[in-house]
């Protein structure tokens, strides 16, 4: 979900103004936290969980994620160490309630070996998992093909202008990829260009007649274009993103 | 291996003097053939169109998807061989430069070595680029060697 914005100045500048839903969410959330803290500073108590500090609340929420996200990618290995920081932050709190006399029921290095044994040991034990959760960036196109190279090898791609697809879509990670134009005399003229390059370098090869109109969006990377010749029948459309890359069009 | 030029006025002819038919021999018979025979062209079809190009006018070929593609300096067109019949047909001034691509070797301008992975190849006259693998590197710079002086 994203939300754009084009404000235009009295200048004539124009900026573009982009908020995606991830964005907004931890945005609001780190703002939140920072107003709990100063409620809490100024001694407003928050129902059943006053006498807590705010910020051993926040922290002890940030663990339970960080807990919640390795149960939820099968990674039992790994749980240990954010429940040995759970532990800590609220010992005080977990002596209290259990009626020991003492605030300090472990040591805080010891806790600290113990999750770490308790890692080394259970991954020693268990096989090595491939099967979890991954938040892969999935490259979704309404229409026609896609092309990949995510080996970062080097590799070609043809796009046939004979075919009925109005959009072709290239993504390049970690790769060298050079992208042609084949059966051009058949060329249309209405074709999109969808390409997303990763770490690696991408060249698109545009024959000299066609007009180019680009749209790609570069994130540290470096992305070179040729001269606009005018006018012309055939239109060629590239759009997509370039992050961290070098991405060419060259005329041929 | 001496090398002789005598100048005649009747027709121009150019003999091979040796003791036995070897593989050199056959190899210089066919570099001598290639630029002789420079008017030879391949037939290469791009869409509905046919065209008929010079073997010297090709860059490089690539096997894609099934089929040869020849890249010629402005243009992609489409052969009916396959890249190991063009291989035999386009010898010995064209190399494999690895199992997809073959590079005729009067048309490179440089090769960017690289030790990790594919080293790049630059063209004279385009700025198309081709990848010439590591285990190609030597047979490709030592055929990049015996077509020049």
């Amino acid at each position: 979900m994203k939300y754009e914005k084009e404000y235009v100045t009295k200048k004539g500048n124009t900026f573009h103004f982009k908020l995606s839903a991830n964005r907004l969410v931890f945005g609001l959330l780190f703002i939140a936290c920072a107003v709990f803290i100063i409620l809490d500073a100024v001694g407003v108590s928050i129902g059943f969980l006053s006498g807590i500090p705010a910020w051993v609340l926040i922290l002890t929420a940030v663990n339970l994620v960080w807990l919640i996200d390795e149960i939820i990618k099968l990674k039992f290995t790994d749980v240990f160490f954010p429940i040995a920081f759970i532990f800590m932050l609220l010992e005080k709190y977990i002596a209290k309630w259990c009626g020991l006399g003492k605030e300090n029921i472990i040591n805080n290095w010891l806790v600290f070996l113990c999750a770490l044994l308790l890692m080394i040991g259970t991954k020693c034990l268990t096989p090595k998992r491939k099967f979890f959760f991954t938040k892969k960036k999935e490259h979704k196109l309404s229409g026609g093909s896609i092309h990949s190279n995510s080996h970062g090898s080097a590799s070609t791609v043809y796009v046939d202008c004979a075919s009925d697809e109005e959009c072709v879509k290239v993504v390049n990670e970690l790769g060298a990829c050079n992208v042609y134009f084949s059966n051009v005399e058949s060329y249309a003229g209405n074709k999109t260009l969808e390409v997303h390059n990763e770490l690696g370098s991408m060249m698109i090869h545009v024959p000299s007649q066609w007009r180019i109109v680009s749209n790609i969006t570069n994130e540290l990377g470096s992305v070179s274009e040729p001269e606009d010749i005018g006018e012309s029948d055939k239109l060629l459309r590239i759009s997509g993103s370039n992050e961290l890359g070098s991405l060419r069009i060259t005329r041929v | 291996m001496k090398l002789r030029t005598i100048l005649s006025d009747g027709d121009e002819e150019i003999v091979i003097s040796c003791r036995e038919r070897s593989e050199r021999v056959i190899f210089i018979e066919d570099l001598i053939k290639n630029a002789i025979g420079q008017g030879d062209s391949l037939l290469l079809t791009s869409g509905n169109v046919q065209y008929f190009i010079p073997i010297k006018e090709i860059i490089f070929c690539e096997s894609y998807e099934g089929h040869s593609v020849c890249h010629t300096k402005d243009n992609v067109l489409n052969s009916s061989y396959k890249l190991f019949e063009l291989e035999k047909i386009l010898s010995p001034v064209f190399c494999r430069a690895s199992k997809s691509t073959l590079i005729n070797c009067r048309e490179v301008y440089s090769v960017k070595k690289n030790l990790a992975g594919a080293s790049e190849i630059a063209f004279r006259t385009t700025p198309k680029k081709a990848y010439l693998s590591r285990s190609y590197y030597k047979m490709f710079m030592e055929r990049m060697n015996e077509t020049r002086l």
